[in-house]
């Protein structure tokens, strides 16, 4: 079972769990980080400056991947702010969020003393005009080059005391200025969120998604899952029979993915207790395929796993208590699991949410 | 030791019987109703030296009661405690001048419920022991540098989290399980490896506090600045005109991270209490937009920040919503009862106030291996020299020595009518009839077992308690 390992070493301080992220986000270094379609089509697409979204379930990587991406287009000279809405909170009047998401985009582009002292001296406009102009005349003057602006956790507009239609028409608005102002060329818009567009924004008139590209974050490829081999153990062949069990039973979900691999690779590095005496100088055992199951069968099919797996809770809550019809919701749902076919309209309500709870 | 069982200072050297401390008046229901004591200290300054000898297991009488008390004095027993007290004495009188460390207020005290029967209790001392342990309130934080206090592997875990600069701890336990004083023990490794530290405790804030987001926030940074002794006052650089999140965000990053250029652990105490409020979650999600700040910029100011988050489990009690957890990112910590093997030791620690295996399996059997009803219990025995018999029938009575942990219980548990129906089934054999039940018991510490089908009571103090009030 322990053939002598032709690996170059791992860093045995990342494996027995470490090497593998279950839950937040994963630094832009992380040696578990599986790259997908959806890394190199957002990078590029921003690049060309189209407005894009990625909005999916919980737990499929939207913020790593945002991470990376971030970093990769740094890389690029690309200047880049992040505004998460979760930081500028949900108890605000309609004029500290704008002026949140002014505070941070400053933070975020070191120029947080101008875009104040700008804001200050128009106290004449209006909160997203100020945050438009801002935009516009510190920031794309200050930078020459491609400008890039985050927005994650975009749901969160859904729980503010106001609404938001004009912050969504106004990124749109930058993108209808460009054939007249060249400047708005430089600058992308990248959205993230567990929502469908029709949540976010209900006047078709306005929205701006459907002038922008919509990047699909699909489950890991058995391909593209390949580098998560490595944290199970040191023998290639071993380990990617290992890897293709886990991908069996969780269809290359992100999280899924990740908790099982992390789990296996905790029975295998565990730390020595008083009973197994002082720790083996000799290779650990390897997991078998019958480990895999075992495995699996507890974190995710046991009782205990129905009330203690943060994605399985998530997706029983937002499908059962959805505000919806939770009826049809099951219904359609049990025509899918039996393997019928069911159109993808991102009209039908009830298709989106089976959509974004990830269970489809 | 006196009634060391009521004063507690932390950070007092280990090894002083002579300790003095100043009193704090809050933490017990006896020294709330009486005046200052005479002699005692006005600005916390320790104003007696105190010894006792003879009549060790007897409370003193009035007035000298409610002088000496408060303060922890060296006990004499005979000439062979002559060398210790002189040389007591001595250190202590030594140390005077430099004044005594002032009671850091984050380290361990928190309001707890008083547990009155201590008040009546002088300990006693193993014959033989010059300087016999000092009996220690139970209940509130273990102080810092007791010999009572039982590492679990929780420890260890936490340590490693504020060494390695985890951005977000969850320490998560039942009421009573430890998670104070873990927290303190873990500010206290940070500190020693030349992390600051500092904590704040949700349950000293009042109503007020909590009236807004803005005003939580607020206390939060007052509560911080004031134990990093950085000259900043939260309330003049708080602009109205910005949003809460972003006053707090501002605060901490400009006003402390990057003045401290240095990491920086923050505790969160009892945070629990957030749960019931309408912006509890927004608060958990600005702490977690720090963690992912982190992500994107490993060298920018989040990174030398480290929140550590206690609360009770118990919230589930009233919380209907099982799934509020505060996060799914951080490293998780769950408290775990004490094992037999630390029951005994801690036993050891007491000086085997339970005498044979036996009965040693009697008590865990009773107890379970919750750490304040071990405590508790080694305690009750230590001091008053009953025997495990006279303990054992004593134990689930209201008056007795647990009355109030376990009325605290039943108060949390009947407020939930159809909660209450299935603990009394649980306590007379029978399983919880739906898993969100079994979840929501489990979580608060009243039942064990890993499926509803195997739902059992915590311990047998519970089976006898729960079975005579929920009829």
């Amino acid at each position: 079972m322990t053939e002598p390992s032709r690996n170059p070493p791992v860093d045995l301080a990342l494996l027995g769990g470490e090497f593998y992220v279950t839950g937040g986000t994963l630094r832009p270094d992380a040696p578990s980080y599986v790259e997908r379609r959806a890394d190199r089509e957002l990078s590029e697409s921003l690049l060309r400056g189209e407005f894009c979204y990625v909005l999916t379930s919980r737990q499929m990587g939207k913020s790593s991947l945002m991470v990376r991406t971030v970093r990769r287009l740094r890389q690029e000279g690309v200047a880049v702010a992040v505004l998460d809405l979760t930081a500028i909170g949900q108890n605000v009047t309609l004029g500290q969020w704008y002026d949140g998401l002014i505070s941070r985009l400053g933070q975020q582009l070191n120029l947080e003393d101008e875009l104040q002292s700008f804001s200050a001296a128009h106290p004449e406009w209006g909160p997203l005009q100020r945050w438009v102009t801002g935009v516009e005349q510190v920031v794309l003057e200050r930078f020459s080059g491609k400008v890039v602006i985050f927005i994650d956790e975009i749901d969160i507009v859904r729980s503010l005391p106001f609404p938001t239609d004009e912050f969504f028409a106004a990124i749109r608005e930058c993108y209808n200025r460009r054939s007249r102002e060249p400047a708005f060329s430089r600058l992308a818009f990248g959205l993230l969120g567990v929502a469908a567009p029709s949540d976010l924004i209900r006047d078709t008139r306005m929205t701006p998604f459907n002038i922008g590209r919509r990047i699909e974050l699909n489950d890991f490829t058995e391909q593209e899952a390949a580098p998560l081999a490595r944290g199970l153990c040191a023998d290639d062949r071993a380990a990617s029979a290992l890897l293709a069990r886990v991908l069996y039973w969780t269809g290359g979900h992100p999280y899924l993915t990740q908790r099982l691999c992390r789990a296996l690779a905790d029975t295998v590095f565990q730390p020595p207790t008083a009973s197994t005496g002082p720790p083996p100088l000799a290779p650990p055992v390897l997991p078998r395929i019958g480990t895999v199951d075992q495995m699996a069968d507890k974190l995710f099919l046991s009782r205990q796993a129905r009330d203690r797996d943060d994605n399985l809770i998530f997706v029983r809550e937002r499908i059962l208590r959805s505000e919806g019809d939770v009826a049809g919701l099951l219904y359609l749902y049990r025509r899918i699991h039996s393997g019928q076919l069911v159109p993808d309209d991102e009209t039908n309500p009830l298709v989106s949410v089976l959509r974004l709870s990830g269970i489809t | 030791m006196g009634a060391g069982d009521r004063i507690q200072n932390p950070e007092r050297p280990r090894g002083h019987p002579l300790g003095l401390c100043r009193v704090h008046p809050q933490r017990n229901a006896r020294l709330r109703n009486r005046k200052r004591p005479r002699g005692g200290p006005a600005a916390g300054r320790p104003a007696a030296v105190a010894a006792r000898a003879g009549e060790l297991h007897r409370p003193l009488p009035e007035p000298l009661a409610s002088i000496l008390d408060p303060l922890q004095y060296f006990l004499w027993e005979g000439e062979q405690d002559n060398l210790g007290l002189v040389t007591e004495l001595a250190e202590a009188l030594k140390n005077l001048p430099a004044g005594l460390p002032e009671e850091p207020d984050q380290a361990a005290s928190s309001q707890r419920p008083p547990t009155p029967e201590n008040g009546e209790s002088s300990a006693s001392v193993s014959p033989g022991l010059s300087r016999p342990p000092a009996m220690e309130a139970i209940g509130g934080a273990v102080p810092l540098n007791s010999e009572y206090y039982i590492a679990r592997s929780t420890d260890g875990d936490f340590q490693t989290a504020i060494s390695k600069r985890d951005s977000i701890v969850l320490i998560k336990g039942a009421r009573q399980m430890g998670k104070t004083s873990m927290l303190a023990r873990g500010l206290q490794h940070g500190r020693d490896q030349g992390i600051k530290a500092v904590s704040t405790d949700l349950q000293k804030f009042n109503a007020e506090h909590f009236k807004s987001v803005n005003r939580l926030y607020l206390a939060m940074a007052e509560s911080i600045a004031d134990q990093l002794e950085l000259g900043v006052e939260p309330a003049s650089i708080w602009d109205e005109r910005r949003g809460p999140n972003a006053n707090f965000e501002r605060f901490l990053r400009r006003e402390i991270l990057s003045r401290l250029q240095g990491p920086l652990v923050w505790g969160m105490d009892e945070v629990d209490r957030l749960f019931v409020t309408p912006f509890g979650s927004e608060v958990f999600g600005l702490l977690r937009s720090w963690h992912n700040e982190r992500a994107l910029d490993p060298s920018g100011p989040w990174s030398n920040l480290t929140i550590a988050i206690a609360y009770a489990t118990e919230a589930n009690l009233f919380i209907t919503d099982i799934n509020q957890s505060p996060f799914n990112v951080g490293t998780r910590l769950n408290l775990d009862d004490f094992t037999p093997v630390q029951v005994a030791e801690l036993n050891r620690r007491y000086h085997n106030p339970i005498k044979t295996q036996d009965d040693l399996n009697r008590f865990y059997r009773l107890v379970g291996g919750h750490p304040y009803l071990v405590r508790r219990g080694l305690h009750e025995l230590a001091t008053r020299k009953v025997t495990f018999e006279h303990f054992e029938d004593q134990a689930a009575r209201d008056e007795a020595f647990y009355g109030d942990h376990l009325r605290r219980m039943l108060v949390l548990l009947v407020r939930d009518a159809e909660l209450s129906e299935v603990m009394r089934g649980v306590v007379n054999n029978q399983p919880c009839p739906t898993s969100e039940s079994f979840e929501r018991l489990r979580s608060a510490g009243l039942v064990v077992g890993h499926i509803p089908q195997e739902a059992r009571p915590r311990c047998r103090l519970y089976t006898m308690y729960l079975r005579r009030h929920l009829k």
